[in-house]
């Protein structure tokens, strides 16, 4: 076919069509509008909080780069660094660590580093520049403080570096500080290149040839490829082309993981961007459909005139481009804007720390997204009457109208109408109910274990590895105790070495864990490649160790264990036998879906005394021949205990650390103390005081971990629970948010079905009035209508939302964590009278407004 | 020579008992420059025939030629091109688009042929239909009457091999229909344009230089 220039038709026909139905076009404006708000707000929130998350995780490591190889020589350094796959790289030197008196409770590290490094790991200066002669060092702004010094630059300070097991002290000139992240686990000193090549010199022995613990001098390199796809396959591809030796130890910055988000947030996004395409799709769509019949009027007597339906999409087309044009950049605008006013809201549940906390971060792909999601939704919606134009034939279509059923009634426009009102309301339904399930009873349970927790303000941090499992001292305890109030209070001793095992027990073991398929399941949800699976097991089997700690539990701590079974068939373990010495409680070994017991009730299990006073300094020899010392207690006492319960530890009991196999022993406090040493200090005191003096023990812990010992943290009851019912008030808004902006779109569609129907049918109520029926009776047999749309809707939706409620939302509500299942119709018993008013009002409103036209005229209008 | 040939048209619409024989063995030729009116009552069949003749439905059976084209054979987008380029129609309600004005309405089917217009050609036809003063306006705006030399304005423009005029006067009194039929028989002579017309007014029908009558889906 020839083209032909009919661009100046197409236009005039698209756009002054438009024109004389400009109510409907208006309608249809706000649905696009309503839809990429929700698109965008949905796309803006979730793709703010993925990068606040990825942020925190990056804090967390230290590093935004990629990946990352410890321990090289200079020589590796220059055969990595010109690889053309590498988008960046950049290298520090580690000189050794802080020791000054000062930083006992900072940890620290020296190095050199390039300017790069320096940024990548949120440690280049804030102010003045990186070190560049001997004697200038870059620290962090806690370094400073601790040091007693102001903020500022070129102060003179004393440093004293352990470096390769020597103490350098030497004074230095701030050349430049950074400000720690409070995350960071380690504080930096970047001293300058000549002080790194003076005192620690690069080593030219690979790092797994040379002697035990040279690190000192090596290179850490830091890359990042051109996108973060597959790193850890990139990271062996770039060993295997420039020939690194395989057994270099490398790194990869698990910020760049979608395994770090909390399966249930990934869970309720899912859900939430599925019902919000889904309601989109279903406005948009609905309302197209409610005006498919004067489109298809207008489209066939075009097509009379011998338009062609490819010219038909043409305007079809144009119109729809023009709704987006204005409905989805305002659309997209506003839900931005809603989105900038939540963040702050849903941000604050989560256990990030970041600096940009509740900042909106656009990515311009998610609107983009969202934007052509809302413009597919709105192409495909308008092609329908086009469609159907295109099947019927011209003559028909002008005399197109609907069907009836048997009473007379549009056939399929009631169910329309019907479908469009009841969806709204289910979904709110459906929403609400999910939202309000909400409870952090259950999940807060294992929290809150008793009025008050004092432990290390580091120990229940998530991804702190230097943490102190003996902050709290004899001492301290004894102040608690005495404490006005006080009832009662037990500390928690933990003692983390590999448990040991007789040759029956371990006979046992190896065929119920070791070569059970839970163990694949195991290995399988943490990560574990092959060849990680492999060294694992080999070293198992030939240590015959297991990795689990041994508690020492006073006897309101043994009070909060779950009993799974016990010696005696009670839940509760009885103190005083527990106590006796004579017995252990043990814990199983826990998949996600099962769970083996490692032991018998009533076995025999021997626990090795790591008594400071039996401890042996021994010296093993390394591979390249180096002596290195070490602490034995190979010959310490070993102690046999029965096996009185098997347990489980709820989180805020224990080491919130989790390994692989996590075989836990809990001896009496009494018990653990005499076998390792009255010295020993307690991972953390819990105790549970009279409910009058909760204020009081409140105020003094608060003054203690404030001022006195400020490496201490305390948790309360009243904390956590504080902290929780601001989760719930999150998604209280998030609810609201969505209940508003649902219930907009059901009643819009429900208005524009109901004057539509009126419209269409002007011609049909002229011939009424003009056969006799006065206005007043026509508007009454317009309610009765609309009542009836009223009653059916309400029985559809009902009957939906309880189906729905009984199937889906149970289901997810049982599936996440924090929600619990209650049966509601609330929304539904809310929405149905404003819909019945609306019933009542809209048809008078419209036949009042169509009324003011003459009979004679709206007879004449076909 | 014949511009239009229609050979043993059937339609037939539902089955069994229900059987609706709207068209039976219709057969009807029209030479060029003819006016034909084709007469019969309410239910007859006309305005299926017409139907059939313009392209805007199939018949059940048989064969329609028009210029030489055998149009039973065309589907969907060639049809609508044939219709758009060979046929022009005048509709009994006017049929005209609303929303645009009456010129754009005239050159609407060149337009969308993508046609280089011939103004004086259409300057004439509209001079000659006396709607030069409406030209800027909407069609609602406009009389019965007014509308329907609009639709014939329309018919003449793309000079077409027939025109269809389905009751072009059905919707307008009597003065006007004798005006509006004058105009149509009238400028149909001046553009040598052959006009098949349906109508069930016998004084209407006896206008043209033949007429057909049609009874129960016959010929008679």
């Amino acid at each position: 076919m020839n083209k032909v220039n009919n661009r100046k038709a197409i236009n005039n026909l698209a756009y002054s069509g438009m024109k004389t139905k400009k109510n409907k076009y208006i309608v249809l404006v706000l649905a696009v509008i309503l839809t990429s708000l929700l698109f965008s707000t949905l796309f803006s929130v979730g793709g703010s909080m993925i990068n606040e998350m990825q942020e925190a995780t990056m804090r967390q490591v230290g590093a935004t780069n990629h990946a990352g190889f410890k321990y090289l020589t200079e020589e590796e350094y220059n055969q990595v660094k010109n690889d053309k796959k590498l988008k960046s790289v950049s290298y520090r030197i580690l000189v050794g660590f802080g020791e000054n008196e000062e930083f006992t409770k900072l940890y620290s590290e020296c190095y050199y580093s390039e300017d790069e490094n320096a940024k990548d790991s949120f440690s280049y200066p804030v102010k003045g520049k990186m070190p560049v002669n001997e004697n200038e060092v870059v620290v962090s702004d806690k370094l400073l403080e601790a040091l007693g010094e102001t903020l500022d630059t070129g102060k003179t300070i004393k440093l004293d570096l352990n470096i390769k097991g020597e103490t350098i002290s030497n004074e230095f000139t701030v050349s430049g500080y950074y400000e720690a992240d409070p995350i960071c686990p380690a504080q930096m000193i970047y001293v300058s290149k000549a002080f790194q090549e003076k005192y620690a010199p690069s080593p030219t022995v690979p790092f797994s040839k040379a002697v035990a613990g040279d690190e000192i001098g090596r290179y850490s390199v830091d890359f990042n490829f051109g996108n973060s796809i597959s790193i850890e396959k990139k990271v062996g591809d770039l060993i295997k082309r420039t020939g690194l030796r395989e057994d270099v130890d490398y790194g990869i910055n698990w910020a760049y993981g979608a395994s770090n988000l909390d399966p249930s947030v990934l869970i309720i996004c899912a859900v939430l961007v599925i019902i919000f395409m889904f309601a989109g799709y279903l406005i948009i769509y609905n309302i197209f459909d409610i005006n498919i019949i004067s489109d298809i009027k207008e489209f066939g007597l075009l097509k009379t005139i011998g338009t062609t339906s490819k010219q038909l999409e043409k305007i079809v087309i144009k119109r729809a481009n023009l709704i987006s044009v204005m409905g989805i950049p305002i659309g997209t605008g506003l839900g931005v804007l809603v989105a900038a006013f939540l963040l702050p809201v849903i941000s604050g549940q989560f256990d990030t720390i970041t600096v940009g906390k509740g900042e909106l971060h656009l990515n311009i792909w998610m609107l983009l997204g969202a934007a052509l999601f809302s413009y597919l939704t709105v192409i495909f919606s308008s092609g329908k009457p086009c469609r159907k134009a295109a099947k019927v034939s011209p003559i028909e279509t002008v005399k197109y109208t609907e069907e009836y059923d048997k009473n007379g009634k549009p056939k399929k426009k009631s169910a329309v109408v019907i479908l469009s009102i009841s969806l709204g309301i289910v979904i709110l339904n459906s929403v609400f109910g999910f939202v309000s399930g909400f409870s952090m009873d259950n999940y807060v349970q294992d929290l809150i274990i008793a009025d008050f927790s004092v432990q290390d303000a580091k120990l229940d941090a998530p991804g702190m590895r230097y943490t102190d499992t003996k902050a709290v001292s004899h001492e301290l305890m004894d102040e608690l105790n005495s404490l006005d109030g006080v009832n009662s209070i037990s500390a928690v001793y933990m003692n983390d070495s590999d448990q040991e095992f007789s040759e029956e027990t371990w006979a046992k073991i190896e065929k119920n864990v070791l070569q059970s398929e839970l163990l694949d399941e195991k290995f399988a949800s943490n990560g574990y490649s092959e060849d990680m699976r492999k060294d694992e097991l080999d070293y198992r089997l030939d240590t015959k160790t297991l990795d689990g700690k041994t508690y020492g539990m006073g006897e309101l701590a043994v009070d909060k264990l779950k009993v799974i079974e016990s010696k005696d068939g009670s839940d509760k373990i009885d103190w005083d036998t527990f106590n006796s010495g004579n017995y252990v409680l043990v814990t199983r070994f826990r998949t996600d879906n099962d769970k083996v017991n490692f032991f018998d009730l009533g076995e025999k299990i021997s626990i090795r005394s790591y008594d400071p006073k039996y401890a042996e300094t021994k010296t093993a020899v390394s591979e390249s021949g180096e002596e290195i010392e070490y602490q034995s207690f190979d010959n310490a006492p070993v102690k046999e205990y029965e096996v009185y319960a098997v347990v489980e530890i709820p989180i805020a009991l224990g080491y919130r650390h989790y390994s692989l196999f996590d075989c836990d022993y809990i001896l009496s406090d009494e018990e653990f103390l005499s076998l390792n040493g009255n010295d020993w200090n307690a991972m953390r005191v819990i105790m549970d005081v009279e409910d009058s003096k909760e204020g009081y023990v409140n105020d003094w812990l608060k003054n203690y971990t404030k001022t006195v010992n400020p490496s201490m943290d305390y948790d309360s009851k009243e904390s956590i629970t504080d902290e929780y019912a601001a989760l719930g008030r999150m998604f209280e808004v998030v609810g609201t948010v969505i209940s508003v902006v649902l219930g907009l779109i059901g009643l819009m569609n429900f208005a524009n079905t109901i004057i539509t129907s009126i419209l269409v049918r002007s011609r049909e109520l002229a011939m009424l009035e003009a056969v006799g029926m006065t206005p007043d009776q026509q508007r009454i047999r317009l309610m009765k209508e609309g009542g009836r749309y009223f009653v059916w809707s309400a029985v559809v939706s009902l009957l939906a939302s309880t189906v729905l409620n009984l199937t889906l939302i149970k289901a997810l509500a049982n599936e996440v964590p924090m929600f619990d299942w209650n049966f509601t119709l609330l929304p539904n018993l809310i929405c149905l009278p404003i819909l019945l008013i609306l019933v009542i009002i809209i048809p008078v409103i419209a036949y009042n407004r169509m009324n003011k036209v003459s009979v004679v005229d709206r007879l004449r209008i076909e | 020579m014949s511009i239009l040939v229609a050979e043993h048209i059937k339609k037939y619409y539902g089955e069994g008992e229900t059987l609706v024989r709207a068209l039976d063995d219709v057969s009807l030729s029209v030479e060029r420059g003819e006016f034909v009116s084709i007469i019969g009552t309410s239910g007859s069949g006309k305005s299926t025939l017409l139907h059939m003749l313009g392209g805007l439905d199939n018949p059940t059976e048989g064969k329609i030629i028009i210029d030489d084209k055998d149009i039973s054979k065309l589907k969907g987008d060639e049809l609508c091109i044939f219709r758009r380029r060979k046929i022009g129609f005048i509709f009994q309600s006017f049929n005209l688009v609303p929303s645009i004005s009456v010129y754009d309405n005239v050159i609407l089917p060149l337009q969308l042929d993508g046609r280089k217009i011939d103004k004086e050609y259409i300057d004439n036809v509209i001079e000659n239909l006396g709607i030069s003063k409406k030209l800027n306006f909407l069609p609602p705006k406009l009389s019965g009457g007014q509308q329907q030399r609009v639709a014939i304005a329309r018919a003449l423009a793309s000079k077409p091999a027939i025109i269809l005029a389905d009751e072009p006067t059905g919707n307008l009194d009597t003065k006007t229909s004798q005006d509006v039929l004058g105009l149509l028989k009238t400028t149909g002579h001046k553009f040598n344009q052959t006009i098949v017309m349906i109508t069930h007014n016998d004084e209407i029908a006896q206008m043209a230089d033949r007429t057909v009558r049609i009874e129960d889906g016959h010929i008679v």
